[in-house]
């Protein structure tokens, strides 16, 4: 009996295990699955895949989430000082004129 | 509770605390060379491998990136030790096979169609230790490896060099209206409803639900989390959730603001105030224009500056709130002993850099970029970071998330607190950009 029993346990373990193994096979078929998908390259057509379009037409990462990772951030920066620039520039000339009128 | 000066190199606050420093001070010394980063690549994966210039090979990064897996394990070994915290035998050969973890999922990340999706290592990372730790199981030498606060926490200080407070004044008044007066409220919003409306029982997935919603996605929800000592599955949770709308956001913010014909800046301002993750801001800024893409990204970039500040106050409010007896009053040591300690060093190394650093490089910016924080700061920070979600993933278990879900309460959360922060941030923005200061850029 208690051989028997020793026997069952071991098979429950076996089968225990090769459960986890199919399982994770099973889950890394997936994931590559998703991987192949998203490197394919492939973009939805209509307007849903507009912006994915975008990106690859004009190589842009969507991936960073903090600003330090972005790598064109300084340039950013730095157009957003000559528009706040060249705004001011305007401001000064309709004021300019704005006095000249009046 | 450990408490006086044992504090000081028992407490692991305090050793994410000393390594991030270390490694500043290393930097800005330039006594540690450029770290390695797994590169770009497109259609053969081995160029993320390489080191490329001018579409000339220079150099494979396999003997630097093995350096690097011996380095980190050292210095993380060296807490290790001294904290007791595990064998260090144990915890090394862990260490190492997270950091195999965490190379192939920055390998994967840095597919180019994958990059253009959006999905950042932080997902596949995760993705990489859930598929173990929920199928065959995490065995426990490699659990022993996975110290996931230790990891954030150095992160965290090492990112705080890259916040300089002097960004918060890049757009001027506009800029700052839409960034830094709807972030806090929404973050108190979503904090008010989830607890007293929704009845969350869960308060740190709710503050991390918050910040990741207002602040800056992914990298807020790790502040949060770290800041309220939150469990890993919360962060999860967050990340997960945060991560799918950041897509969504991304392919129809761009396009409803086009249907409707908003002028362009308006748009920008909106966006960056909203969609969470700044890559993410980036494309969809570049839809409308050049100039949208400039300032979605800078308002992005500003909010982004209230990391620390938010997770400071965080760390405050739950030492003395909510981690604590219910009708006392903690007092001043009392807060100071609970008080997350590597919150200092994030902040501190963000007011270092901001008042010492910059200014002594006459201010410009560009120089401590190139050669401190890019090539080894800011590459750490990332490594550190895809260490920690490699170890998330590790760690839990697809039931462990399902019981912390309430019924859907934090994804209603997540769907109420954007919708509230897309009409005030929208409000917002039109005020300081189409009405107070119409020609600000």
């Amino acid at each position: 009996m208690r051989f028997k029993d020793r026997n069952k346990k071991q098979a429950d373990y076996k089968s225990a295990i090769q459960q986890r193994w199919l399982k994770f096979i099973f889950g890394l078929i997936i994931l590559t699955g998703m991987i192949c998908f998203f490197s394919s390259g492939y973009a939805p057509p209509g307007n849903f895949g507009q912006v994915l379009r975008h990106n690859q037409e004009y190589n842009i990462d969507a991936s960073p989430f903090f600003f330090g990772d972005v790598e064109n951030m300084s340039e950013y920066e730095e157009g957003v000082k000559q528009m706040r620039k060249k705004a001011d520039e305007a401001n000064r000339i309709e004021k300019t004129n704005y006095l000249e009128v009046q | 509770m450990k408490n006086g000066f044992n504090a000081l190199w028992k407490e692991e606050d305090w050793w994410a605390v000393w390594i991030g420093f270390a490694i500043i001070i290393a930097a800005l010394m330039q006594w540690v060379p450029a770290v390695p980063k797994i590169g770009k690549w497109t259609d053969d994966p081995m160029t993320a491998f390489q080191v490329i210039k001018d579409g000339v090979v220079l150099s494979e990064i396999w003997i630097p990136l093995i350096i690097l897996m011996l380095a980190l394990a050292t210095l993380t070994s060296i807490a290790i030790a001294i904290m007791k915290s595990e064998k260090l035998g144990k915890y090394f050969l862990g260490f190492i096979a997270i950091f195999i973890l965490a190379t192939v999922s920055y390998w994967i990340a840095n597919q180019m169609n994958i990059k253009y999706w959006g999905l950042s290592y932080a997902m596949w990372a995760l993705l990489v230790g859930l598929l173990i730790s929920n199928t065959i199981g995490t065995p426990d030498w490699l659990r022993t490896g996975a110290k996931t606060e230790l990891f954030i926490k150095i992160g965290l200080v090492l990112m705080g060099a890259e916040i300089l407070f002097k960004k918060i004044l890049s757009l001027g008044i506009p800029g700052l209206m839409v960034a830094w007066i709807v972030t806090p409220i929404v973050v108190i919003f979503m904090y008010i409803f989830a607890v007293k409306y929704l009845k969350m029982k869960n308060k740190a997935l709710a503050i991390i639900i918050a910040a990741a919603t207002s602040v800056c996605g992914v990298s807020a929800a790790i502040a949060a989390a770290a800041a309220c000592c939150a469990k890993k599955e919360d962060l999860t949770l967050a990340v997960g959730m945060t991560l799918i709308f950041t897509v969504l956001m991304m392919f129809f913010m761009p396009l409803a603001i086009q249907f409707v014909g908003m002028n362009d800046i308006l748009g920008a301002a909106w966006m960056g105030g909203t969609i969470d993750s700044t890559g993410a801001v980036v494309a969809a800024g570049s839809m409308l224009g050049p100039d949208a893409e400039k300032v979605a990204a800078v308002v992005k970039m500003i909010q982004n500056v209230l990391i620390g500040v938010m997770a400071f106050f965080i760390a405050i409010y739950w030492v003395t709130k909510v981690d604590c007896e219910p009708d006392h009053k903690p007092n001043l040591m009392e807060i100071w002993y609970r008080f997350p300690k590597f919150v200092l060093g994030f902040v501190g190394a963000s007011l270092l850099f901001s008042f010492v650093v910059v200014p002594a490089m006459q201010g410009d910016f560009k120089i401590v970029e190139s050669t401190v924080i890019n090539p080894i700061t800011k590459t750490l920070r990332g490594w550190f970071f895809c260490l920690a979600f490699a170890s998330i993933g590790l760690e839990s278990n697809f039931k462990d998330l399902a019981g912390r879900m309430e019924g859907g309460k934090p994804m209603v959360l997540y769907v109420v607190g954007q919708s509230f922060n897309l009409v005030l941030t929208l409000l917002v923005a039109w005020l300081a950009f189409m009405v107070i200061f119409p020609n600000a850029v």
